[in-house]
């Protein structure tokens, strides 16, 4: 049988705020990249990250434990954001050369390997935004949160192969993505 | 292995979570194939810029939890069935089960009955005006055209109409029609043997008539109620009214009995009925289809996992 083993979480389902503020700052940093990544810009994922809080509020007392409360956040997270991306279809990207435009000059060889660096990380979240929001989900959910494939198929609710593929075809699209923005991009890497 | 399944295994392969059999097999592979080695430095880099969250800073968000005022609703009121949830759940079926009744009750033929008498009084302010233009050319008009006119006001006692009566000057013609009752009956007959009102009230009443088949129709219907005649003349509007009460017994009783012939001695349809139901049960349906959606699109959301 299910069973709630973290005290602040039971806390926080009898109404205690406080409870549920230690819980909320265990886990706001992942919640948020992983809407920022899910969302692709830095007000859209403020806001889907405080919108994911007042529903996981409001959801707290029909959690009866059968997963964890971790899991259980970032199935909440996943759905709020896939649903909003469906409605909305469409995700600001920030820009590759807005980031080189910037004036920023790399001064010798480390810092120009770190602009290359930087230069990819801005491709890849761009990347990331163009990628089907389904694909998207598991690439947050495993490189963003770092989650094993085990909590991945608990979230999605799918098998671990199904995971383990789709996790596979997602990055292959969202290399194929990367070469048309980039074709030397994989010279870089 | 193939590429593709070696591949896929090369994020798990970076983690050292795979046993070490597969590990050593993934290892060999690598060592000799370099579109391999390729995607496993993409995989690296790829999770390395995804897993950096430098100069991206949250938001403080349990700072933000503790400003909201939702968080300080009490379990009560955020529990599965908390009174208001409750009462919105209770006035969803409420407005169903109105919009059910309201389907029935517009197409249930009681309430049909109910809009005649507004037709009925529209129509005796037309039958004044018409009897007024008559009257104007009864002295000019040769015979052939007064006996038309007596055909007119022939079809339209017929229909029980008794605004004839109160219109001053009214023709000899007029005077001398035989009682109403007798001809009410025959043109009740074949109305509803027929089905088809207006039409047979054109062919009762000749040419003048033929121009005011729909008038005669709705006449006939008023007549049918008994509220059209009743405050005008007490014996006729008496007998109308009988008329009506008999009919109006003949429909209870149909659709208490659910007998279809019994209907259709009163010219009434059954259809209505049927189609009030279908009605509700179609709204009762959707309202249930909606209601469920929502539950099980909610319990695979949040479902206290």
């Amino acid at each position: 049988m299910a069973q709630i083993t973290d005290m602040r979480v039971l806390q926080a389902q009898k109404g205690d705020a406080a409870a549920f503020e230690s819980l909320i700052r265990e886990h706001q940093t992942r919640l948020y990249h992983t809407c920022l990544r899910m969302m692709s810009n830095p007000d859209d994922a403020r806001d889907m990250a405080q919108e994911i809080l007042v529903k996981i509020w409001r959801s707290l007392p029909s959690f009866k434990g059968d997963s964890s409360f971790s899991t259980w956040l970032y199935r909440i997270a996943v759905n709020t954001c896939l649903d909003e991306l469906r409605r909305r279809k469409k995700a600001k990207q920030t820009s590759m050369e807005a980031l080189a435009e910037s004036g920023w000059e790399p001064a010798d060889p480390d810092a120009e390997r770190l602009l290359d660096r930087a230069l990819n990380r801005e491709l890849i979240y761009r990347a990331l935004g163009e990628l089907h929001e389904d694909f998207r989900a598991v690439i947050v959910l495993r490189d963003v949160n770092g989650m094993a494939y085990e909590e991945i198929a608990e979230i999605l609710g799918c098998p671990i192969g199904t995971v383990r593929s789709r996790l596979n075809r997602a990055r292959k699209l969202l290399a194929k993505i990367l070469l048309e923005m980039e074709p030397n991009f994989l010279d870089r890497v | 292995m193939t590429h593709e399944e070696i591949q896929s295994f090369l994020d798990e392969y970076a983690e050292g979570r795979l046993p070490e059999d597969l590990r050593s097999e993934i290892r060999e592979h690598l060592e000799r194939c370099e579109s391999c080695r390729n995607w496993f430095a993409f995989i690296s880099e790829e999770k390395r810029a995804l897993s950096d969250f430098s100069g991206q800073d949250a938001p403080d968000l349990s700072d933000w939890v503790s400003q909201q005022e939702w968080t300080r609703e009490t379990a009560v009121r955020r529990s599965r069935w908390n009174p208001k949830r409750l009462a919105s759940v209770a006035a969803a079926l409420v407005l169903i089960a109105g919009l059910g009744t309201i389907g029935i009750l517009s197409l249930h033929p009681y309430s049909a009955s109910k809009a005649a008498p507004a037709a009925a009084r529209s129509i005796q302010t037309a039958d004044a005006e018409e009897y007024a233009s008559m009257d104007t050319f009864s002295d000019e008009e040769p015979p052939q055209a007064a006996e038309s006119f007596a055909e007119t006001d022939n079809a339209l006692e017929m229909k029980g109409d008794m605004s004839v009566k109160t219109v001053p000057g009214s023709d000899q013609a007029a005077a001398e029609e035989p009682a109403a009752p007798e001809p009410f009956a025959e043109a009740d007959g074949a109305l509803e043997s027929n089905g088809d009102v207006s039409a047979k009230a054109v062919s009762g009443s000749e040419n003048a008539a033929s121009d005011e088949g729909t008038v005669f129709s709705a006449e006939y219907r008023s007549a049918q109620d008994g509220t059209g005649s009743a405050g005008q003349d007490p014996a006729n509007g008496t007998e109308s009214a009988q008329d009506s009460e008999k009919d109006e017994g003949q429909m209870m009783k149909a659709t208490e009995t659910g007998d279809p012939t019994a209907l259709r001695t009163t010219g009434q349809d059954p259809a209505p009925r049927r189609s009030g139901l279908l009605f509700t049960l179609v709204v009762l349906a959707v309202g249930l289809i909606a209601v469920l959606v929502w539950r099980i699109r909610k319990a695979k959301e949040y479902g206290g996992r």
